[in-house]
């Protein structure tokens, strides 16, 4: 399998890329936070309308 | 067959849909992460360090997401936060040492996992129990802003046993709640040096101790719980990252579909009833018990298929309770909105 972070030249070691593997993480879930919560306040309307919940608004 | 960056598909979906469901779990009771993830990289035939390094950058990633969730509900209490951070971190430290020097009396392998099963299993029937005896009635009230005072009855008899020993300095936590700073430091550190005893993130052995033996409520001891994951899961996964041990081919699809998760799991917290939560923590402690003592018994007769069994366990109760999560919480919705209809007319 392939190992992107060796992809990225960051898993052999050293502060800077252990720095950046972790910052990787770290940007990727505050985008995924952002983009998640975009996504469900745009989708949340039609999730309820299809489990049958009506809107509490 | 396709691949993206590298990653075949398939992988990619299992990463996706197992993030998912823990993301659920995470959300939901502030624990689950490492837990359950380092165990099926190791099944999946990853390197310890691998497993171990990639489930704590996950862990990390969905702590960040999930405590970011509660501190949007005002279920985070930053000032236990960080004196549990701190209680924690030396206890850690204290764990770590007594390991290292039971590998050299050559006992630690089977030292930890007595204690884990023991730990595990104990809390699970103790939570299990404690929900199961309630009525519901004195639940802890989830849709509680976490600045309202508690009702008395709400909090565990062993809180307020901690809660009337007067050693000052005495701190003012959310709910209402007053408490000697050494109670607090010293359940953190207990807290922490099982968690570096046992090499894990703790979640689940926090989470009850914030809400048995401080009398914080449910929905804080989650948020608060996140939040001191966020650092112990980010310096664990830089320390192993130094050495290589992160695999984001690993991590980001796993982070992807528990972000997801860890969304409705904490949305979850404010919809489900209290009593419920304890039942399905108690159980999923109770199959993480089982999973263990299962994959030390395969270990000792090495029959390696124990191991997969093990596996099924932990698969089989994070599917089994996150599934319950999701259907009490349709449940709930679905009951609310039938009584708000007739008078939405």
């Amino acid at each position: 399998m392939a190992d992107i972070g060796a992809v990225l030249g960051a898993s052999g070691g050293g502060t800077t890329q252990a720095l950046s593997l972790v910052g990787a993480v770290l940007v990727e879930a505050i985008i995924l936070y952002i983009g998640y919560g975009a996504l469900t306040n745009a989708l949340e309307p039609t999730v309820r309308r299809l489990i049958g919940v009506e809107s509490s608004e | 067959m396709m691949e993206v960056m590298g990653v075949g598909i398939g992988i990619l979906a299992l990463f996706i849909g197992f993030g998912l469901l823990i993301g659920i779990l995470f959300g939901f009771f502030g624990m689950g992460g490492s837990f359950l993830v380092t165990p099926a990289l190791l099944v999946m035939g990853y390197p310890s360090r691998v497993a171990v390094g990639s489930g704590l950058a996950f862990v990390f990633g969905t702590s960040v997401i999930a405590t970011l969730k509660h501190r949007d509900m005002g279920q985070v209490d930053y000032k236990l936060g960080v004196l549990m951070i701190a209680g924690t971190t030396a206890g850690i430290e204290v764990g770590k040492e007594i390991v290292l020097h039971l590998e050299t009396l050559g006992l630690a392998g089977s030292i930890i996992s007595v204690t884990y099963v023991v730990l595990l299993g104990g809390i699970g029937l103790f939570v299990t129990y404690e929900a199961m005896k309630g009525d519901g009635g004195g639940g802890v009230d989830h849709e509680a802003e976490a600045d309202a005072e508690i009702d008395a009855d709400d909090i565990p008899d062993i809180a307020k046993k901690i809660q009337s020993y007067n050693v000052p300095p005495m701190i003012s936590l959310r709910g209402g709640i007053r408490v000697s700073l050494w109670m607090i430091l010293s359940v953190a550190f207990a807290t922490g040096l099982l968690s570096g005893f046992l090499g894990v993130g703790g979640g689940f052995i926090r989470m009850p101790a914030l809400f048995y033996l401080i009398g914080v409520p449910v929905p804080i001891a989650v948020g608060t719980d996140l939040f001191e994951i966020v650092f112990s899961g980010g310096i664990g996964s830089f320390t192993y990252a130094m050495d290589g041990g992160v695999d984001l081919s690993i991590v980001l699809p796993l982070l992807a579909g528990s972000a997801f998760g860890a969304r409705l799991g904490s949305a979850a917290t404010s919809i489900v009833d209290e009593s419920e939560i304890k039942v399905y923590f108690g159980l999923m402690l109770l199959g993480g018990s089982v999973a263990v003592a299962v994959r030390e018994v395969g270990n000792y007769l090495n029959m390696p298929v124990l191991d997969m069994v093990s596996l099924v366990l932990i698969l089989g109760s994070a599917l089994l309770v996150s599934g319950m999560v999701v259907y009490s919480s349709l449940v709930e919705l679905r009951s609310e909105s039938a009584r708000q209809s007739p008078t939405a007319d």
